[in-house]
Parts: C-alpha cells; structure tokens; sequence
C-alpha cells in the first residue's frame, strides 16, 4: 500500500493559524452572511436552488473534517439524511413532536449512531471504510422503500409540516433559506474551529500517517469517530430541513446516486475550507438547472468534472482557486522583494 | 517573507470566492428571469424529459402544446392568450417540488407531473399555495386542489379482470414492480379480483424495477397455474419480466399498465411480445369505429391529425392526458375570469366535457371525472394498438 | 424441488454475471490496488454497444461477442492511459476510488446520451426456447454464461500462472516497489489488467443482455453487486471474486423467490458488513493489512 504518500499533497496539514487573522476571519464571516442576507433579493428566481444548495451545504460541510482532515471518505450521508428526513415525518405527523425538537432530536441520535458504527467500522483500513459505508447507503435505499411502515415505501411520506419556529412557520423559499444560512454557517465556524483545533491537527496527523501518530499518543479511531458523528449531525440536520422544505421524504431523495453525489461535492469543491463544498454544491445542484437541453449532459459532464478535478486538482475547485491566488501572490512578493534588494 | 503576508491572498481568495459565487447565481438569475406580464394565462407544464418518466413527459409536452396551440389559434380564453411555461422534473418527486417552488406565484394553474411519486410529493405544496394542479398520472387519489388524469388505476384493474371473466379466465398470476405505480396497480388488482366473484388471484410476487432478471419471481408464479397473467410494471422492469415469461416457460395471456401504452415501448419488446398482451385503455386508444358519438369522433379527428401532422407519429398515451389536462385547465380559468384560487370550485363544477381521453365529469369528491365506462382493452401488436373488447363503444 | 431448482440457476445466472463484474474488478485490483467501482458500469455499456452492432451490422449475435471483447480491451488501456495514469501520478487509492465514481459517473451519463432512456435487449446467441429438463427450464443463454465464466477463470488462472506475462503480474500484485526494482513495468501491468477488465467487461455485457433488458439505470445496481462480490471475496482474490458474485446472485435469487427483492438487497448487505467487521480479507483474500 502506497499509505506513505500524503493524501493531501497540497497544504500542510492543519497549519496553525495565528491570532491575528482571527479579526479577518470575523470580517468575512460578516461579508459572508451580508452576501448571503442581500442573495433572494439578487437573485429571486433562483430560491429553489439556493435552498437546495443550502440543504446540500449542510451535508457536505459535516463531512470536511472526516474527508479533508482524517482523510477517510464517507459514502453514507444519505443514511443520516434518512433519520434526519423520515425520522422527521414520523415524529411530527405520528407522535406531534414540534419541528425543531424533532430535528434536534434526531440530529443527536444519529451523532449517536455514527458513534456506534463508526467504533466498527472506522477500525478498517483505508478505503475499507468507504466501501462499509457505501454499504449503508445501499441498504438505506433498500429500506426506504421496503420498511413500508415507517416510510410510506415507494411513494414516500406526504404532508410532512413546515418548519415551526415558535409560532412562525418557515414556509417560503426566504424563510428556508435564511434558516439554512444561520445552520450552515454555525456548522461551517464548527468545523473551522475544528480544522484549527487540536483535535484538527491530531485528525490530520492521523489522516497522513495514523501509524506515526498513534506513537505520539493520538487515538486515531476515537478522533476519527468524532468527526464520522459531527457528519452525521449535519447530514441528519439536512434531512430534516429537505423534509420540512419538500413537505415530503421519499427513496428518491436518499439513493445511492445521491450518496455518491453528495461526496462529489466535497470532492469537486475541496474538504479543506468553508467554502469548497459550497462551490461544490452549487455546481453539481446548479449544472441541471442550467437548460432543459442540457440536463441530458449533466451525468456526463458531472462524472467527467469529477475525473478532472481528483487527478489535476486534489485540494478542490476552491482549494486550486486558492493556491492559484496564493502562488501568484507570492511570486509578486518575491519579485518585489528581489527588486528591493536590487536598488 | 512572514506568514501574515502568505495568509493574505487566501483571505482575499474567500472574498473572491464569495462573489464570483454571487455573481454566478446573479446571472443565472437574469437569465431566467420571466416574461413580463402581458395578461396572459399562464399554464405551467410539469413533465419528465429525462429519466424513467421520459417516455411519458416527452409526449405530454407535446400534447399540451397541442392544446395550447388549438386554443390560441380560436382566440384564446377571454380574449387572452394561453402561455406555457414549461419544466423538467427529471423523473424525481424532489426536482418536481422544486420546480413547482419555482413556479409558484408565476402560473395560474399546473398541469403535471408525469408519474404518481412526483404527483404525490406536490400535493401538500399545491394545497398550501392554492393553486390547481392537474397531475397526468392516473396512480393517485385526487383531492385538494389537486386532479389526477385519465382513469383510476382501479378502474383499469376491475375492466382487465371483467375482460377476462368474460372469456372464462378466472385464475390470475400477478408481477409488480416495488416502485409506486408498481404498488398502486397490485393494490388495485388485488381489490379488483377480490370484488369479481368467481376470480382468483393464485400467485403473486414483487421485483425492483431496475432488476436485471425476474425468473426466480416468475417461477414461483408459475407454480400456481395461472391462465392470465397481470405485470404491473412499466419500461425496462416490464420487458425483463415479458422476457422471462419465455425462460420459465410460462404461455399466457399478458395484461400490463397503460403505463406501457407507448409505441417506443413496444417497439422495444416486439421480440418477445406475449400474445396476447392486452392493456387497458381510455378512449384515444380505441379504433374509430368504436367512438358513437359523431362529436367525439370528431374531436379524436382533429387530435390525431393533428399530432400526426406535427410530430409524424400516432400520439400514445402522454399527449392525451395532457392535451386534455391543458383544455380543462383553460376552461376552469375561463369560467373564474382568471382567479387561480376560484379555479378550483370552476373545475370541479365542469361536467359532460369531452376530452380525447374520455368525458369528464367532476365534482367536489370527484377530481378524476372519468369512470370504468371510460376504459376498453386493447392489444398491444408489433404494429400498434387494437380494440380488443370493452368500455361504452 | 423443481421450482427451487429453476431458482437456484436463475440466480447463478446473475451470479455469473457479477462475478465476472468482480473478477474483473479483482485483476485491477490486485495490480494497482485501485477498487473501479466503475467497472459494473462498462458491463452495461459493453451490453449496449454489442445491441447496437449486431442491429447495424446485421450479423449473428454471437458474431458480436469477439469485437466488442476487442474494442473494450483496447478501450478500458485507453481509459487506463487517458485517466488512470494522471490520476494515479498524484492521488492515492482512496482519491483514486473517487475518480472510479466519476467513470460511473460518465459511463452512465454517455449511456444516456448515446442510447437514451430506453431498456435494450439482444437475441439469444443460439435459439430462443429453453431446454425442459425434468419440468426445469433452462435457457440456453445460460450455458454462454457458465462459459463465459469458465473461459475468463481459466484463461487468468493460465495468464498468471504459464507466462512470462502472468509472472510479471503477480510479481506486481504482491509487491509493487519490488517488481519495479526487479525491472518490472508496473505501469504496463497496470495496462494488461485494465485491458483484460475489459476484456471481461464486454464479455460479461454481452452475454447477459439477451436474456435481459438494459439501460443506463442499470449501471449503478450493476456496480454495487459487483462491489459488493468483490469484496465479499476478498479484493485481489481471483476466486473469491468468483465465489463472491456466484453467492450474491443466488442469494438475490432465493430471497427474490421466497421473501422480497428489497430484503434481498439487505441480506447482502448485512453479509458485507459481517464480512468486513469479522473477516476484512474477504472469504478468500489473504490477510493484508486491512485493520489498523
């Protein structure tokens, strides 16, 4: 096995970050949040996709630590995303939980669950646990439609309610779309915080070299667990918003392509930063809308968008955008510096 | 050079990022921004072009322009112009509720989805929004503000199972897909046999509609001896099954959905055509000799001649429920002057109106307006559908 | 006993079909411990294109066999050339089981694209009536089957273990740094395995789709059994691929015939996981590292 070669060729992992940018990280997190509050009214034809890029943001940020950090890649977001959506239905249509406590609720339980299959699972080498996990999502599209009782088979639960907040019940495109702004960026400062964290330099220590950071005392599969549950939070948070925004879960919503599709994302994007999944979930969700001609190229294009982007650009759409900027700027500054140095 | 200065362009690339982002989905945004409101009815279509439902959504979009241009060419509705704006669900309950998302606010009525998933995933969107969604899937049961097209599932079954009767089949097998038509049509079957005296329904099973072989199903099936055999399945889950019929050598008759209703997927079969394989069918299917009133035959004329003169092919069974779909709809916004919301009571006061698929008659609990009379067998051949027995002719 | 045993050949049947999915995935496997999962999607392809050149050729069936066998061979060392070899420069396996999914991915999209959204079938290599031996009915398609697997395990089993060629091989399965030390080309071998993936690939296509109907949906159940088998057999290992895909098919089949097709699906399932947290070698793999 090739396991000496760093599976993130590009960055060092887990570079520190100073204090100092920590105001500049504050700045942009308002500029983000601004960008994001003025968006429905720059562009309010697309809400729906905005809202769908949003849902899909939640699942995909989750699993930046697991793929970008420890390396491990999850095919199995659309298992939590089931909890998430169908647990969502039955606990508000057959037990009247509220909303919110409802998707809260099964966002822990699912945490949970990842905990428990993950101390099994995250045992296995390499990419042993991605094929384990792309066995969960096979069977989590088989039950989806076989466990008739609880999903409503085939043809999926209907009049699952909106969203409630307090009496307020988020209901249009806006709504929707401000509460996934606020969810996606408290997820996004969590897993930031992480990547910046001990335990982020302890999972990307574990990711390049698991063997090497044992011997410095760092329990691989403990901070692999947690960052397999912190996935499973968003992806069943997500599930639950689908459901609440779709008013309705079906098998569709959760197959095995969606499953593939949702690590695609992360891949296309980049796992490394706060932005990568959202570049990649706005191209794999935008690429369809693009024209009605067009949607029979977007398998096609999509896979061969994928190709391109694992062999030329590891670190992601976002992370070449990244390093591209970076060396450029670099090669201004040392320019600059030689000519000083010249005079 | 310092760490802080290399930090700087990644700071400046997440702004960047963050805008072209913006920028990105702000020109996405002008492109499809709408036409201006000119006064126009607007009809929002609903149907698949892409996935399994393509078989179907391809014609209806081309019925309901049909219809559209049938009704604009004799003045329109009120004077006003009918519009179509049209969308793609891709076969998906998901993509459809998105695209009624997107749609809402900006069309006065929707006519669509192409299959009962999507159908079912718009109804609670529909009723909250109060718009008249007239779904061309017949696997459902309509209510709300919500209609279903051509006839009930369950009509369909009880005609098949009458057919059969009368010709001294009584013992049925059943195949049927775990997809949500596949689901609906075994239920009806299942209730259809039970209500005929004399039927027996003797072997039963289920397949996912993407299984590459169905024979260990189909053997157990043949076990029991069935005289008939029922597969409520559509596309490539129906030809498996019409192939293994061979395999486990089981020679009877067929019956299948008026999901199969289309020349593409005959024509896909014809190898292995099981004969008879009789489906089905509303009244755009039958031959003209069985139509007996001259007003019908006429409308059925201007149909069919129509479609053949703009597409080169007989319509199957898309274009009707659309075609129909769109007429209904227009007639419903005639009669509330425009007022999507008053629509709904209009539709459902509209009675004897002949449509290519059947004569409608809704009312408050009746969202389909068609009834067993409006169904007859015919079989499927290599060379299109014949009348085989049935319905009101 | 008649019915079960109509049953159990069904699902061999199928069986034959996956294991040659799994075989093929196994060769690669084995020399560039790349897992394709794209390889269930070239079966469906293969099964495609042999449809549209028997009907534009007009030529038997099995006339078919030979030349889609070639142009996938020579197609899956162009694939290997074109997109594995980059990608392998700079990614590691678990970054190169993604791009896999990316060639699904395509070869699903290009299916969509190139034979739309319809299910193909072909006719039967030889007659369409099946034998009746003793009440049980036999297509004779799945005598091609059973061969069609024979003649790729012997065929491999004769590559690896009588050639200079099959050496080299198996000098890169067990230990690639060697093998390039010794002299050894690995990325040639890398190219023969890929060849003869889709040597099997199309071999696999066309053999099925006459008592089937394919279609660009089919890709994906197609490469999860054949992943699924792969792995039940133990990645890299000739026969457990076999016994693998030989016991999905007729674990489907049994399950299809006396429960239901979606508990089929789970009872496989259910087997990959026992299989990976019990025994990860796989039924037959030979002990790797695959714990930490």
């Amino acid at each position: 096995m090739t396991s000496a070669r760093l599976p993130m060729p590009v960055e060092s992992a887990g570079r520190p970050t100073g204090v100092r940018t920590r105001p500049a990280r504050l700045l942009l997190g308002v500029v983000g949040i601004a960008i994001a509050i003025a968006l429905p009214y720059l562009v309010p034809t697309q809400m729906s996709l905005l809202v769908t890029v949003g849902i899909f943001y939640l699942a995909t940020i989750g699993l930046t630590p697991l793929i970008g950090q420890a390396g491990q890649v999850s095919l199995g977001q659309t298992m939590f995303m089931a909890i998430g959506g169908y647990g969502a239905g039955f606990l508000t249509m057959d037990w009247h939980w509220p909303t919110a406590v409802a998707a809260l609720v099964l966002a822990a339980f699912s945490g949970l669950l990842a905990l428990v299959f993950g101390a099994g699972f995250l045992r296995l080498r390499g990419y042993y646990f991605a094929l384990a996990t792309l066995g969960l999502a096979v069977a989590t599209a088989s039950l989806s439609t076989a466990w008739i009782s609880l999903t409503d088979g085939p043809s999926g639960l209907v009049g699952i309610p909106s969203l409630h907040l307090g009496s307020y019940a988020v209901f249009s495109d806006q709504a929707n779309f401000y509460v996934l702004v606020v969810l996606g960026a408290i997820a996004a400062w969590i897993t930031s915080n992480l990547r910046n964290s001990q335990t982020g330099r302890a999972l990307a220590a574990v990711g390049n070299d698991s063997v090497a950071a044992g011997m410095l005392g760092i329990r691989a599969s403990r901070y692999k667990a947690t960052a397999f549950a912190i996935s499973a939070v968003t992806a069943s948070l997500a599930g639950s918003l689908y459901a609440f925004y779709l008013r309705f879960f079906s098998p569709d919503v959760v197959t095995v392509t969606v499953a593939f599709s949702i690590v695609i994302m992360v891949a296309v994007g980049g796992s490394r930063s706060v932005i990568g999944p959202l570049i990649g979930a706005l191209v794999i969700q935008g690429l369809p809308q693009v024209g009605q001609t067009f949607s029979n190229w977007e398998p096609l294009v999509a896979g061969l968008v994928l190709i391109a982007v694992m062999t030329y650009f590891p670190a992601g759409l976002w992370g070449a955008v990244r390093d591209g900027v970076a060396s450029a700027w670099r090669r201004v500054s040392r320019h600059a510096v030689a000519q000083g140095a010249g005079r | 050079m310092s760490a802080t200065t290399a930090r700087r362009p990644a700071l400046l690339a997440r702004h960047l990022g963050l805008l072209g982002a913006a920028a990105v989905l702000a020109l996405s945004g002008c492109a499809a921004q709408s036409a201006a409101d000119d006064g126009a009815y607007t009809i929002g279509l609903i149907a698949s072009q892409t996935g399994p439902g393509s078989q179907l959504g391809v014609g209806e979009l081309r019925g309901a322009q049909l219809a559209v241009q049938a009704i604009n060419r004799a003045g329109g509705v009120n004077g006003k112009q009918v519009r179509l704006v049209t969308a793609d669900d891709q076969s998906s309950p998901s993509q459809a509720v998105l695209q009624v998302r997107k749609m809402l606010g900006r069309v006065d009525a929707i006519v669509g989805p192409s299959t009962s998933g999507p159908c079912k995933a718009i109804a609670a969107l529909a009723g909250s929004a109060k718009v008249v969604d007239y779904c061309l899937s017949p696997g459902l049961k309509p209510a709300g503000y919500q209609w279903s097209a051509s006839a009930a599932t369950k009509d369909l079954a009880s005609q098949l199972v009458a057919y059969w009767k009368a010709r001294g089949i009584t013992r049925l097998g059943l195949l049927s897909t775990t997809d949500a038509s596949g689901a609906d049509g075994a239920e009806s079957a299942k209730e259809a046999v039970a209500e005929e005296p004399g039927m027996k329904l003797v072997g039963s099973a289920t397949f996912t509609p993407d299984a590459v072989s169905v024979t260990s199903q189909l053997s157990r099936i043949a076990q029991a001896r069935p005289q008939a055999l029922i597969v409520w399945a559509t596309g490539a889950g129906a030809g498996v099954a019409f192939k293994g019929l061979g395999q486990v050598g089981l020679d009877v008759p067929v019956a299948t959905t008026d999901g199969n209703l289309t020349y593409d997927f005959i024509k896909r079969i014809k190898a292995f055509l099981p004969d008879p394989l009789l489906i089905p069918a509303t009244r755009d299917f039958w031959a003209p000799s069985a139509y007996s009133d001259p007003k019908i035959r006429d409308l059925e004329a201007t149909y069919h001649q129509g479609y053949v003169a703009a597409h080169g092919e007989q319509p199957d069974f898309g274009p009707g429920v659309a075609y129909d779909g769109v007429r209904l709809v227009a007639e419903a916004l005639r009669r509330s002057q425009g007022d999507p919301v008053m629509a709904r009571t209009e539709l459902e006061h509209i009675t004897d109106f002949p449509g290519v698929v059947g004569t409608y008659s809704f009312s408050g609990d009746d969202h389909r307006g068609l009834t067993e009379k409006d169904v007859a067998i015919v079989k499927a051949t290599t060379h299109g559908f014949e009348y085989a027995g049935g319905g009101e002719g | 006993m008649t019915d079960l045993v109509q049953v159990v050949l069904g699902g061999l049947a199928d069986g034959c079909v996956y294991a040659l999915i799994a075989l093929g995935m196994s060769v690669v496997y084995s020399i560039s411990r790349i897992i394709s999962l794209a390889q269930g999607g070239f079966v469906v392809l293969a099964a495609l294109s042999a449809v549209s050149l028997q009907e534009s050729l007009g030529i038997s069936p099995l006339a078919v066999v030979p030349i889609v066998v070639v142009i996938f061979a020579v197609g899956l060392a162009a694939v290997d050339v074109v997109i594995v070899r980059p990608a392998a420069k700079r990614a590691t396996p678990d970054r190169l089981l993604l791009t896999t999914v990316g060639m699904l991915q395509a070869v699903g999209g290009l299916l969509l694209l190139g034979w739309g959204n319809l299910p193909y079938t072909m006719p039967a290599f030889t007659g369409s009536d099946p034998l009746d031996w003793g009440g049980v009915r036999i297509p004779t398609q799945y005598f091609w089957l059973a061969g069609a697997l024979v003649v790729c395990v012997l065929g491999l089993w004769l590559l690896l273990n009588k050639t200079e060629l099959g050496l080299a091989m198996r000098a890169t399965a067990s230990n690639p740094s060697a093998a390039r030390l010794q002299g050894i080309r690995v990325d040639r071998m890398r190219l023969m395995a890929f060849a003869l993936a889709g040597a099997m690939a199309a071999l696999a296509g066309a053999t099925i789709i006459p008592i089937t109907f394919l279609q660009f949906t089919t890709v994906t159940p197609y490469a999860v059994a054949g992943f699924i088998a792969a792995v039940v057999g133990g990645l890299g290992s000739n026969a457990g691929a076999v016994v693998g895909g030989l016991l999905l098919g007729l674990l489907q089949g049994v399950f299809g015939r006396y429960w239901n097709a979606d508990l089929a699906q789970l009872a496989a399932i259910a087997l990959l996981v026992a299989v990976l947290l019990l025994r990860p070698q796989g039924l037959f793999g030979t002990p790797e590292r695959v714990r930490r």
